[in-house]
Parts: C-alpha cells; sequence; structure tokens
C-alpha cells in the first residue's frame, strides 16, 4: 500500500510538471508557424531562443531556419556563420548539399563569386541529376559573375532541362563580344579624339550631340578671339572652358559606357533565367 | 545494508508488463505496461516544459544576444527582464547599453531619465548618461549628468569634460589665450590632453577676412583658407574674362558685345568666387574641428 501511494504521488508530481508553459517546444512551434508565414524577422528570435535553450543539444533543421531568417533580412555573415554550424550538425546527406547551395547564394548575393566556387566545387563529383542541374545553374551564375561567359554559357546549357532551352542559351552565349560592350576605355578614347562620340558610342545619343556643341562652341570661340585679337588671348579665355568641357566629356563617356556594360549583361543574365525558368 | 543499496531504483521491462523495484529488499511495484509507459514519458516532460520566457532564462538569453551583438534583439529582451521585474539595476544598465550600441542614444536617454529623474546617480549610470548625451551631441544634458554623478572622481569628471570640449569644437572660435578651460589643468588622459595641445596650433580662418582678400585679389581668399587649385582658377577665369571685356571696350566702345559677354561673366565669377572664399574658409574651420573630433570620439566612446 505504502509503495503504491509512493508511486501515486511520483505520477501526480510529474503530471502536474508537465503543465502549459512557453517552453522551448511551443516555442519552437511557434516559430515554425511564423516560419511557414513567411515572417522570417519574428521567427528568428523565436528559432535562436529555442536553438540557445537546447543545448547542448543541436537542432540541424533550427540553426538551418535561423540561417534562412538572416538571409532572408539581408544579414549575410550571419547567415553563413549558421549555414556552417548546420552543415556540420547534419546527418543527412542531401540535406546538406542543400545547405552548401545556399553558402554559395550567400556568397553569390554578396559578390565573393570565387567564394561561392569553392563551395560549388567541394561538391561530390557524382550528383543526382537535380542536385547536378542545381550545381551547374549555380556555377553559370558564378561564372557570370567572375565575367568569363564562354564558362557561364557552358554550365547554363547543361542546367537546362530541354533541347529547345539549351539551344536558346547557346545562342544567347554564341557571341561573348557582346557582354564586353560598350568598352569604356573605347568610349573614352573616341571622346578624346572626336569629343561627343564616346557618348553616342555608349548609347547616350543626347548627351554626346551635348558635348559636341559644347566644345565646338569653346573651339569655334578660341579661333575668333585667334583672329580678332591674339593666340594668348584665345589661351587664357577660352581654353579653360574648352579644357573642362572636354575632360568632363571623356571621363563622362567612360561612365556612361560602364553603365551601359553592366544594363546589357543584366538584360542577357534576366533572359537567360526566364529560359531556365520556363523549363520548370 | 548501503544507502545506495537501499535506495537504488531499477527498472525492468517486460513484453506484457513494467517493473520498478527500489532497493533490494525495500519495495517494487510491478505496473501495467501502459501506466508505466506513461510514467516514463512523463519523466523527460519535466525537463522541457520548464518556461523559457521567464525572468532567469530571458535574462540569459539577453546575455547571448549581447554577446552575439544583436543589440536590437537584446534590447526587446532586456524589457522583458524589466517587465518581470522593473526594479532590476543591471538589467537596466544593460538595456541602456543596448540602445547605445544599436545607434538609439537618444532614446536610452529618455530611459535613464524615466528611471532616474532627479537625484544622483550611480558610477556606473553616470558613465552611461555621459556617453549617450555625448553621442547625441546634447552637451547641456551632460553637465547636468555630470553634476548628478555619484560614483565619479574629480580628476575623471575633468577628462570628461575636456572630452565634451574637444568634441562640441567651439574651441575654434576662441583665439588664444581665452583657448585655456579650467578644466584641462585638472585632466590627467593623456590622450585628451595631447589632442587639447593639438587645437592650439589649429590658426581659425576668419570668412570676413577670406572675402576681403577675395574682394583685392580673386582667388587669394581661397588661397587664405589653403584651396589653392580653387584659388588660382578662381583668378584665371575673373582676371581673363575682365581682360577680354576690357579689350572689346578699348577697341569698340560701349556697343562692343564682346565686352559686354566678357563683362557678364567676369562680375558673374567675381561674386561666385566671393561666396566661395567665405565657404572655403568655413569649410577648413569646420575640417579641422572635425579631425579633432573624430579622434576624440576614439579615445572616449572606447571606454
Amino acid at each position: 500500500m505504502k509503495q503504491k501511494v509512493f508511486f501515486l504521488l511520483v505520477s501526480l508530481i510529474s503530471l502536474s510538471a508537465y503543465s502549459p508553459a512557453q517552453t522551448v517546444g511551443e516555442t519552437r512551434a511557434f516559430a515554425d508557424s511564423l516560419y511557414t508565414a513567411g515572417h522570417l524577422d519574428e521567427a528568428l528570435p523565436a528559432y535562436q531562443r529555442t536553438a540557445f535553450f537546447i543545448r547542448p543539444a543541436v537542432d540541424a533543421e533550427v540553426l538551418n531556419r535561423i540561417a534562412d531568417c538572416f538571409y532572408s533580412g539581408g544579414d549575410l555573415e550571419k547567415a553563413l556563420e549558421f549555414y556552417d554550424h548546420s552543415y556540420f550538425a547534419q546527418t543527412n546527406d542531401s540535406i546538406k548539399k542543400e545547405v552548401l547551395f545556399r553558402k554559395s547564394a550567400c556568397y553569390l548575393r554578396s559578390h565573393n563569386y570565387n567564394f561561392a566556387l569553392m563551395e560549388l566545387l567541394s561538391l561530390e563529383d557524382s550528383l543526382s541529376p537535380g542536385f547536378e542541374r542545381k550545381r551547374n545553374f549555380y556555377l553559370g551564375m558564378t561564372w557570370f559573375g567572375l565575367e568569363d561567359f564562354s564558362k557561364a554559357g557552358s554550365y547554363f546549357e547543361k542546367a537546362a532541362e530541354d533541347s529547345v532551352s539549351r539551344q536558346k542559351i547557346k545562342a544567347i552565349f554564341a557571341d561573348t563580344r557582346h557582354f564586353y560592350r560598350p568598352n569604356p576605355k573605347l568610349a573614352s578614347w573616341l571622346s578624346i579624339i572626336l569629343p561627343g562620340a564616346g557618348q553616342i558610342y555608349s548609347g547616350e545619343i543626347w548627351s554626346g550631340i551635348n558635348s559636341l556643341l559644347l566644345t565646338g562652341f569653346f573651339v569655334g570661340l578660341g579661333f575668333y578671339i585667334v583672329t580678332v585679337t591674339s593666340p594668348v588671348d584665345a589661351l587664357f579665355t577660352a581654353l579653360p572652358w574648352f579644357q573642362r568641357y572636354y575632360q568632363g566629356g571623356f571621363q563622362r563617356a567612360a561612365d556612361f559606357a560602364k553603365n551601359k556594360r553592366t544594363e546589357n549583361r543584366s538584360k542577357i543574365f534576366n533572359e537567360v533565367l526566364a529560359v531556365i525558368a520556363s523549363t520548370k | 545494508m548501503t544507502l545506495l543499496k537501499r535506495f537504488a531504483i531499477r527498472i525492468r521491462l517486460g513484453r506484457n508488463y513494467a517493473s520498478i523495484q527500489l532497493g533490494r529488499n525495500y519495495a517494487s511495484l510491478q505496473l501495467g505496461r501502459n501506466y508505466a509507459s506513461l510514467l516514463l514519458l512523463l519523466l523527460p516532460g519535466q525537463v522541457m516544459s520548464q518556461n523559457i520566457y521567464d525572468g532567469p532564462h530571458s535574462r540569459e538569453f539577453a546575455q547571448y544576444l549581447m554577446q552575439t551583438h544583436q543589440f536590437q534583439l537584446a534590447n526587446a529582451e532586456w524589457e522583458r527582464v524589466l517587465f518581470l521585474n522593473p526594479g532590476d539595476t543591471l538589467a537596466r544598465l544593460n538595456q541602456l547599453k543596448s540602445f547605445r550600441f544599436s545607434q538609439k542614444p537618444a532614446e536610452g536617454w529618455q530611459k535613464l531619465n524615466r528611471w532616474y529623474p532627479v537625484g544622483s546617480l550611480s558610477r556606473p549610470f553616470s558613465l552611461e548618461g555621459i556617453q549617450l548625451t555625448l553621442i547625441q551631441g546634447d552637451y547641456t544634458s551632460f553637465h547636468s549628468v555630470l553634476e548628478r554623478s555619484a560614483g565619479l572622481t574629480s580628476t575623471e569628471k575633468s577628462n570628461y569634460q575636456l572630452g565634451s570640449w574637444l568634441l562640441e569644437g567651439n574651441w575654434i572660435n576662441r583665439p588664444g589665450k581665452n583657448r585655456e578651460p579650467s578644466f584641462a589643468i585638472a585632466a590627467t588622459d593623456a590622450r585628451l590632453l595631447d589632442l587639447y595641445t593639438k587645437t592650439k596650433n589649429v590658426h581659425r580662418k576668419s570668412p570676413a577676412a577670406s572675402v576681403a582678400l577675395s574682394a583685392v585679389v580673386p582667388g587669394l581668399g581661397k588661397i587664405y583658407s589653403h584651396d589653392w587649385k580653387d584659388g588660382l582658377l578662381s583668378l584665371l577665369f575673373v582676371a581673363t574674362n575682365t581682360w577680354q571685356s576690357y579689350r572689346g571696350f578699348s577697341k569698340n566702345g560701349i556697343s562692343s558685345v564682346t565686352g559686354w559677354i566678357f563683362g557678364s561673366l567676369a562680375i558673374g565669377f567675381y561674386s561666385a568666387n566671393l561666396f566661395g572664399s567665405w565657404k572655403s574658409a568655413n569649410i577648413y574651420n569646420t575640417k579641422q574641428v572635425d579631425l579633432i573630433r573624430h579622434e576624440t570620439e576614439g579615445v572616449l566612446f572606447t571606454r
């Protein structure tokens, strides 16, 4: 009888201990619901709390989601840190590979293309078809960022699922010269030789005409002053104006060309994404 | 029988039963499978059912967030700690720090005033109040904190006064011997004293003098403000346009088109040169103050 009472007592104490509270499990469930609903900035503290209070145990999925929250919030450094923790805590190979891809995404987003390359090349050679395509796609983006467009093209081709898409991508990357146009150095030299020519070459027609007219005006003014007074007068009067607009002209031509080239590359990249997305 | 043997608990799980034996001869109870399983299941539940949002857990988590430099999240956590225990001075201090580190000194200052509107401030709160007011550039509030601080020595107060004097930057408007505040004598911080010595060697540029110089010789005011390049360009532009205007008028008289065009350009450049000279003197003075201010911030705000 005494023993039965004793054990009954133990049972009751255990039951009462299992009472409603903001426990680790509830916090995790709350965080999961926020994560699923897309409120990652609110899910982050709840996940961090969970990870903190289950120590020394480690939950790889929680770490992964913390990393996702940081990635979504733009804190790529923290995201990388937690993707690393998650990677080493994972036991599932497929999830480990996914984590590596996410790390690569962090590096790509922060323009650290060489680090992204390191992560992608650390994957094993033989992957399932899905992972292989994903790796090819990421490698394509990485080489695109590193400005090796022929390599980028070949990887994007491999990432395409069907032959029609592959043909389209092949056509985009057939002539890689257009990735380097307009050339800022060439634009600069053109404007040095003929003011305004560099801007027109870069596609800024009105800016080019404006530059041409302004510098032309001061050249004309200089000649007029030479005929009316003397070359020394022209040197001191018209030359400072001419110099200011001439120098500004070819510097702006180079800037225009650089911006235009970046714009062109973005357009091509979006085209490639559209082709690959259309196959899914 | 040893204590260990008397109170040892042995749990045996069979196919259709579970038995718990307490001690060797002391007590044993054979339970049905379901009841025993439920009992065993509830034991870990006790561990997992801890409320991790209570005071001690929140404090522990807040400290972790501070260590990992997540100050905004830490702030929210300290708020929870203080809600559960409003008189927790350590939590108050940490919350003020989290405001400071998350670039919200004004909010931290408001909190401090709400908690301690009047009376003396202890040393940690005085130091925090000093940091919050100096970061904001609120020198009036800084002086009030200094007056209320109970835990600072007079030497420390002198050091902070010197630091605020350097940060404020008004020293540049006080020429020569007037640039010797009394607390500079009592201050002992070598880095601040070194900066104070540097201020003595800084010569303020008068905007009025700069304009006057440029009025006489275009560009000279800018050269006086150490802006050589712009000064020479101003001189060149004004001089050449004036010369051309003179040439035009002397050749063709008042009806000279060239004379009027270059004359207008010369007047335009001359006016711009006067305004530019005034601006360049102010820019020079601001640059000197900023140099000293940045170095002072490095000394004061790393404490």
